[in-house]
């Protein structure tokens, strides 16, 4: 327990620590610094792609979300106060990006239907090995369609918390609701996820 | 035992160690004795570990220094003109929880103390940007307190005195109504008496017998869009 303690201090002390960085380097781009901005890019880049990846379910589209998402923490730096973390305002500026560019996607695959530009297929496995991308393919394709079949408000709950470290209290904050409204989201999510998913999972 | 409804809609934070130890306490108390909220735990716990696994495919060292470059060219406004496909909306912008004061008193200290001067971010002037969008232009010097604390202009302070005269001034004629109303009302008014329709104008629609013990009570049709009613005593009540 004591362990356990000791761990957790030391985690909040990191995290303590990654948010002061943070919020340096926000001060620094604040003042046009490009070496700032490229470690803000390198420290979050990962994440920033793992919550759109999900959202979006498209590999480059997830790259085009992280680009963008990024440029709209250039172009808003200014009026960043630190009232929350960057990783906060980051989280939720990738959050609405990807919703946003879903609608995108939706609005012109629907106006190409006639085969021009083929909609994407689904998950692009990049550089998964064959041996992976055989394993994953049927249930990558399943929990694809069934995540597609969750609202948009209950994905990116869940979404959000499948991001290590992310609390039920930082969703509410990146999301702008309560953490009650978090709590059944996530649940409703999960709920209708495992009635969808009824036939793969069991 | 809490019934099951109040405890579903923690199940999920149950699953997750989210909820506090009282919520908790009354979670462990109910599941020890409902196998239905206990399925529904392992349905959430299972399904979590299933999404756990749509874990997005890597992305090469070279993908990502190739975005940092195109970043970094729009931070020193060299990149192309990007139209981008998402919008910088007031949801993107930073969150303020409820509960968190517009500006914490350092900040107050600090945006007191700070020099006017926001040069320091300095962007291309080629780059141009429509002038809607908010992030465009840098914001005047004192921008926080300004825009959290709005004080009234100084047009708006030295107009302020016609308003409150104006107010007293109706509020004065409004009591001034009220204590003369007596004397304001004139002497020989009269109420106009009730047009009752004459009987040929009446056309009986029904009659009902709402107690046959007492009343005889007769709807009649309407008249000119009026509907009369009669209520006429039986026998028994006249005898």
């Amino acid at each position: 327990m004591v362990g356990g303690q000791r761990q957790s201090g030391d985690a909040d002390r990191a995290t303590q620590r990654d948010a002061q960085r943070d919020a340096d380097l926000v001060e620094r781009l604040k003042g046009g610094d490009a070496r700032a901005l490229d470690e803000l890019f390198r420290r979050h880049r990962e994440v920033a792609y793992g919550i759109a990846y999900r959202l979006v379910g498209s590999r480059d589209d997830a790259l085009d979300v992280v680009q963008e998402s990024f440029i709209h923490v250039m172009r808003g730096v200014h009026t960043f106060r630190g009232q929350s973390s960057f990783r906060t305002w980051l989280y939720r500026i990738v959050t609405h990006a990807s919703l946003d560019y879903r609608r995108w996607r939706a609005l012109r695959t629907a106006e190409s239907l006639d085969g021009e530009s083929a909609p994407d297929p689904g998950p692009d496995q990049g550089q998964r090995s064959p041996q992976d991308e055989a394993a994953d393919r049927d249930l990558y394709a399943a929990i694809e369609q069934a995540l597609a079949n969750i609202s948009e408000k209950n994905r990116a709950a869940l979404v959000l918390f499948a991001i290590e470290g992310l609390s039920y209290k930082e969703i509410a904050d990146v999301l702008g609701i309560s953490v009650g409204t978090v709590m059944s989201r996530i649940f409703n999510a999960r709920q209708r996820l495992k009635e969808l998913l009824a036939s793969e999972i069991g | 035992m809490a019934h099951c409804e109040e405890i579903r809609p923690l199940l999920g934070a149950y699953a997750d160690g989210e909820l506090d130890p009282i919520e908790s306490d009354a979670v462990v108390t109910h599941l020890q004795q409902c196998g239905r909220c206990r399925q529904v735990v392992r349905d959430q716990q299972q399904a979590q570990h299933v999404f756990d696994s749509y874990q997005p495919p890597p992305v090469a060292a070279s993908e990502w220094a190739s975005i940092g470059r195109r970043l970094r060219a729009e931070l020193e406004g060299k990149g192309e003109p990007r139209v981008l496909k998402t919008r910088s909306r007031s949801e993107a912008l930073e969150p303020t929880p409820v509960s968190t004061p517009a500006l914490r008193p350092d900040e107050v200290r600090s945006a007191r103390a700070a020099p006017a001067d926001r040069s320091e971010f300095r962007r291309d002037p080629d780059l141009k940007r429509p002038p809607s969008r908010p992030w465009a232009a840098a914001p005047p010097a004192a921008a926080p307190l300004a825009i959290l604390r709005p004080k009234p202009t100084r047009r708006h302070a030295r107009n302020a005195w016609v308003a409150h005269a104006f107010g007293a001034a109706a509020a004065v004629f409004v009591v001034f109504l009220g204590l003369a109303s007596p004397w304001l009302t004139p002497d020989d008014e009269t109420i106009a008496p009730i047009v009752l329709a004459k009987p040929q104008d009446v056309i009986i629609m029904d009659i009902q017998t709402m107690d046959p013990d007492y009343n005889v009570v007769l709807y009649a049709g309407d008249a000119d869009d009026v509907a009369a009613l009669w209520v006429i005593l039986n026998r028994r009540d006249q005898g």
